[in-house]
């Protein structure tokens, strides 16, 4: 049976933006864990924590969409 | 929050628009990348902008010049009035949410970085990039409506701006050698200044690189995400695959709202620190 093109720049992009994912998931679940803990601890701090929390998950999700820019930039390569 | 009704209808308006011989990647591409043309209403009358040709560049009309010509008309029309201060507290709800922003920023953004005195200079810079930015992700996400934040061109022109601002307000306040010289924290070992002097200047252009990638993959991201969703309702070819899809995306939707706030808060946050951090070495 031959084997078809196989392009290689959409499969790098898939398993890229599934890693990246699994980056953003991992960052962002521990943030908001600590996050969690904290509003646990101190209740009247939870507007403060929250705000911190958001800001930060903004951060992680940037860094995660860094490299699904990427793997748009290799689709079809 | 009546309106907020009318999202679905919104929403599946969007999905309508892609023609059944139209692949998914194609969808989700016309509509998040810019063109000389918009036809805001799908199926309805499509208007065609003109090219105006200096030097090899067009400096015409496209979907997201007009966003962002939309967006400043939009900003002199909303803003102006709701500063006029007629005692010393602005009335009315428009003016005391706007006068919340503008406290907001002040006090978060530019008197922690560049402190009380030269904050009062520099806020309305930093005002103009807040609001700018935050209503140009606002409007992108009107269905219909094209995002030109989305466009890594504007965010690149933007952040080359604020490396421009941050550098030269740096050398302006400190002198060109001492700027430079700055940049590199003191008490170190002598065969550590070469390594740190190179991380610091390749620091600068990073700084500025983040910040043009960062808004540009928040932004299109979201809007590739949503068309996606949507666009999955033609790829299965049947009325009940909107059944999950739409009040998933409606969810997506309003994630895409709190990140065209975020991110304009982080873009006009993190230039303040650049600026104050060039301004006020204190290394």
């Amino acid at each position: 049976m031959a084997l078809e093109v196989l392009n290689l720049g959409s499969l790098s992009a898939g398993i890229g933006a599934g890693l990246a994912a699994i980056g953003a998931g991992i960052g962002i679940g521990k943030l908001a864990g600590s996050a969690l803990e904290g509003i646990a601890r101190q209740p009247e701090a939870a507007g403060n924590i929250r705000t911190t929390m958001l800001i930060a998950a903004a951060f992680v999700e940037g860094v995660s969409l860094f490299a699904v820019v990427v793997c748009f930039l290799a689709i079809g390569k | 929050m009546k309106l907020l009704r009318l999202l679905p209808l919104f929403l599946l308006t969007l999905a309508g628009s892609a023609s059944a011989s139209e692949d998914l990647g194609e969808f989700v591409l016309h509509h998040i990348t810019n063109a000389k043309y918009w036809a805001p209403i799908p199926g309805g009358p499509v208007l065609h902008f003109p090219t105006w040709l200096v030097g090899g560049i067009d400096l015409g009309l496209s979907v997201h010049v007009v966003m962002m010509l939309a967006s400043a008309v939009l900003l002199v029309l909303l803003l102006i009035p709701a500063s006029k201060r007629r005692e010393n507290a602005p009335k009315g709800r428009f003016a005391n949410m706007i006068e919340a922003f503008v406290i907001f920023v002040r006090d978060e953004i530019v008197t922690p970085n560049l402190g009380e005195k030269a904050g009062r200079k520099w806020l309305p810079f930093f005002l103009t990039i807040f609001f700018f930015l935050l209503v140009l992700n606002l409007i992108g996400l009107v269905p219909g409506f094209g995002t030109a934040t989305s466009n890594i061109n504007f965010t690149a022109a933007f952040a080359i701006m604020i490396f421009l601002v941050f550098n030269l307000s740096g050398i302006v306040k400190n002198g060109p050698v001492h700027y430079f010289t700055g940049l590199i924290p003191s008490g170190l070992p002598f065969w550590m200044l070469p390594l740190m002097a190179v991380i610091e200047v390749v620091g600068l252009f990073t700084k500025a690189v983040a910040l043009a990638l960062r808004l540009f993959a928040n932004m299109t991201a979201g809007h590739a995400l949503i068309f996606s969703l949507l666009g999955l309702i033609i790829v299965f070819k049947s009325h009940f695959a909107a059944i999950p899809l739409v009040p998933f995306t409606i969810f997506i939707y309003l994630i895409e709202i709190l990140v065209a706030f975020l991110q304009a808060y982080i873009f006009t946050l993190l230039a303040g620190l650049f600026i104050g951090q060039a301004v006020h070495q204190d290394h």
